[in-house]
């Protein structure tokens, strides 16, 4: 039981790797579906912007309100706006912002693919002359690695907004100070490495949630694991990437 | 054209030795099967008999371990994409489950093989090809519906109606009575047959079902463990006294 | 086909303002950065540098101008620092401008301060090496302090003993016939003097931290922004200034009396007969004790100020 377990691991892991080599090769190779990425993009980045701003909105928020007793207790609570703001834009939101899109566009394209490889959809497309994979699997993971970086960019300025808030909520600071204070703290180093993130945290999202859909087999229940396994494998993924690139951030020093 | 079968001399579709398997599941062994123009075949077969593996073998959709199918002189397995892609608009293919695209109305729905394989019409030709195709299976006000809000049998004209909007000269049919009560399945496949005369298309029909059988063929194949085990028309069949043969038509 | 062509427009202004605020964001970080702008390289050598890295700020009269690009060391004692200086600055930057290391805030990151000098030099020139201050060694201050104050206290005994001595008798002949008694007001003398010569190089030191202060330059300078805090010390610095001139009175006084009884000796009538003498001495003791009360508070207070305290509890264990 236990190696056919094993087995399985592998064999999805080999399948995985094909279909991420598939991806690069089909990706470059015309015809370009821009009609369909457009509006996976418009799924994905406008759909999802709600909620990871609101979610941003109150990271930042709890964020400064948590952290402001502790830097009361060393009389530092003038650090807070640049102290908080370095930690939700290196860290805190993009990994909140990957992991609600792993729950939100990770389970949408694992169960509407899935339901499409179930009713033969796909079939169906490959039948009218459309090369599925690129119709399907490129766009999402396309839009899904462009409208990341956006969707964090976006949720950095309201989860700092956020920020403003709760540090008004205990003292005054205006925003024209407390932009000054942001900006002062931050730099390249914290803004960029976060972006770069989120292109492989959208790869990851994308390509395990089509990796997921593409291959349900099994009616209703396979699309419901399908979407499940596609949330639970990219949430994992988008940690597995946030560890490797800390590490590779700190080898190369951005600080 | 007169309404009486013409058989021309070489065959639409010509399968031989074709050899299909799934792990140590024999799907198809040593199939053989001849389509010639304007016939309509029906394979009969139970149900995981490898009926719906056949015809996806022949759509290019699967690859077959060994054997020839070829289309019109062409052998399907070598066929390249782009030849492939030509191949498919001469043999439409009716899926089981319509597999209507759920994220798109009837109209998007009926232009994406279009659009796929005839890249570059006017918004008005493509306009006039769907309301024709539509009004052909009689759904012409549902054009601007999702597939969600039509009824089964509706969706089964749909899916009729987007395999026929290329005109293609072959068709597949996947079980197109299933999971519909018998007076629509009757309504269909009459629908079939009179869809057949008026574009003179040859079809292999998939089914188990003897009714939609008995109205919609011209010849009847037996797939039994992966060989066409008994062949012939409906009533040649329908008096044989094999066992198996028997089974389906009590 | 016009649901399709709203959520293009709606996608259309998604990304804009995603790609306005990632510009905005980014041209702020970099106006901070200085990446956009050229700029010059110059260096200065320090003893100590303090823990400075790439990247900290330089600072002209507390204005960021650029950021140090290297730290290393080229000999023992002897640390390069090379630091850009933003071109559009320099036309105030001289080249007797004073390079020090100094800290930004409390807990703030070491930074390098550039004081201007008297501005008769040529402006600052690509690879130009800036004259440097050394970070000011307060502990130096502090230690010789310490020493000052366990001296004041041990005079401030003896003169206590004194004065008792002399409040406990009603002979002024008695008192100055003990030949003991007049060697420990010598001993006392003397070490009123080391004393005073202490706290006056304390009260140097001091003067100089606090004229720092002012200045703002120097790492208790930047450290100290909490104008209270310098407050307490300029403060402390003018309590000393006048302890110590108290100090030199009352030795002075000391010597006078001492002459006096030297001179007077045999005639020791004529000098009790002085009144004004035993009413000096008396004064004189008195000073000194208020003198004493005076530095132990102001002691006192400075083990309360910040930068201090880790000291005295560093000295107590």
């Amino acid at each position: 039981m236990k190696s056919e377990a094993f087995k399985n691991l592998l064999l999805e892991t080999g399948d995985l790797y094909y279909f991420v080599i598939r991806f690069f090769k089909e990706c470059f190779r015309p015809r370009y579906e821009f009609a369909e990425l457009l509006r996976q993009c418009y799924l994905i980045g406008n759909k999802t912007l709600p909620l990871v701003g609101l979610t941003g909105f109150i990271m930042g928020l709890v964020i400064t309100i948590q952290s402001h007793p502790s830097m009361e207790a060393f009389g530092a609570q003038s650090w807070l706006p640049s102290v908080v703001s370095v930690s939700l834009v290196r860290e805190i939101v993009p990994v909140i912002t990957a992991l609600i899109c792993a729950g939100k566009i990770g389970s949408s394209i694992g169960a509407e693919l899935g339901s499409m490889a179930v009713t033969e959809q796909i079939d169906a497309m490959e039948v009218s002359g459309t090369n599925p994979f690129k119709y399907l699997v490129v766009t999402r993971v396309f839009a899904a690695v462009l409208m990341l970086p956006l969707l964090i960019v976006l949720s950095d300025t309201i989860a700092l907004y956020g920020s403003f808030l709760g540090i008004n909520m205990k003292q005054v600071v205006s925003f024209h100070l407390f932009t000054n204070q942001i900006f002062l703290k931050l730099s390249f180093g914290d803004l960029l490495p976060s972006l770069i993130k989120a292109l492989f945290f959208g790869f990851a999202i994308g390509i395990i949630g089509c990796f997921k859909g593409f291959y349900t087999r099994n009616g209703t229940q396979g699309v419901g694991r399908a979407a499940n396994s596609a949330v639970v494998l990219s949430t994992f993924a988008v940690f597995i990437i946030d560890l490797v690139a800390a590490q590779i951030a700190d080898i190369f020093h951005i600080i | 054209m007169s309404d009486s079968i013409t058989y021309s001399k070489d065959p639409v579709i010509s399968i031989s030795n074709l050899k299909k398997s799934f792990g140590n599941n024999h799907v198809l062994n040593d199939f053989n099967l001849k389509l010639q123009q304007g016939e309509n075949v029906v394979v009969l077969g139970k149900s995981g008999s490898g009926k719906s593996v056949l015809i996806k073998c022949i759509i290019g959709l699967l690859k077959p371990d060994s054997g020839s199918i070829s289309v019109y002189g062409e052998e399907v397995p070598e066929l390249s994409q782009e030849a492939l892609d030509l191949m498919r608009v001469k043999v439409g293919f009716l899926f089981q489950g319509n597999a209507l695209y759920d994220s798109m109305s009837v109209r998007e729905n009926l232009e994406f093989p279009l659009r796929r394989h005839w890249n570059k019409q006017s918004k008005q030709t493509l306009n006039e090809l769907v309301m024709e195709a539509l009004e052909h299976v009689g759904l012409p006000h549902t054009v601007d519906m999702k597939p969600g809000e039509l009824s089964g049998g509706m969706r089964k004209r749909i899916a009729l109606a987007r395999t026929l909007i290329l005109k293609p000269s072959i068709i597949l049919y996947d079980e197109p009575t299933t999971g519909l009560d018998p007076i629509t399945a009757k309504e269909i496949s009459n629908l079939l047959v009179q869809l057949q005369k008026e574009f003179n298309t040859s079809s292999i029909l998939i089914s188990h079902d003897m009714n939609c059988v008995k109205i919609t063929a011209n010849r009847i194949v037996l797939l039994i463990d992966g060989k066409c085990y008994a062949e012939g028309t409906y009533e040649e069949l329908k008096k044989s006294n094999d066992i198996y043969i028997k089974q389906f038509f009590d | 086909m016009k649901e399709e062509s709203v959520n293009r427009a709606k996608l259309g202004a998604f990304v804009l303002i995603g790609i306005t605020f990632l510009v905005l964001g980014l041209y702020f970080i970099g106006s901070k950065k200085n990446i956009f702008h050229s700029s010059i390289k110059v260096s200065a050598n320090f003893n100590n540098v303090g823990g400075l890295l790439p990247g900290n700020n330089v600072r002209f009269n507390g204005i960021n101008v650029g950021t140090v690009s290297k730290v290393y060391a080229i000999a023992d004692t002897l640390i390069k620092v090379e630091f850009t200086v933003d071109e559009d600055q320099i036309q105030f930057i001289h080249q007797d401008a004073l390079a020090s290391i100094g800290t930004d805030g409390l807990l703030g990151n070491k930074l390098i301060n550039l004081t201007p000098g008297r501005g008769k030099a040529d402006l600052l020139k690509e690879g130009f090496s800036l004259r440097s201050i050394n970070p000011l060694q307060i502990d130096v201050a502090l230690r010789t302090l310490t020493e000052t104050n366990s001296n004041l206290k041990l005079i401030t005994e003896d003169l206590k003993d004194i004065s008792g001595k002399v409040a406990g008798r009603n002979s002024l002949l008695d008192l100055f016939k003990d030949t003991i008694f007049a060697s420990n007001v010598k001993a006392s003398i003397v070490n009123l003097k080391i004393m005073s010569n202490q706290a006056l190089s304390v009260t140097g030191d001091l003067s100089a931290i606090t004229n720092d202060i002012r200045k703002g330059k120097g790492s208790i300078g930047a450290l100290i922004t909490d104008t209270m805090m310098s407050k307490q010390i300029k403060q402390t610095v003018v309590t000393f200034k006048k302890l110590s001139d108290s100090v030199a009175i009352i030795s002075g006084d000391l010597a006078q009396i001492i002459k006096n009884i030297n001179r007077g000796k045999g005639s020791v009538g004529v000098l009790l007969k002085d009144t004004m003498v035993v009413h000096n001495l008396n004064q004189s003791i008195m000073r000194i004790d208020t003198a004493a009360g005076h530095f132990s508070d102001d002691m006192e207070a400075l083990k309360h100020i910040w930068p201090f305290k880790k000291y005295f509890k560093k000295e107590k264990k």
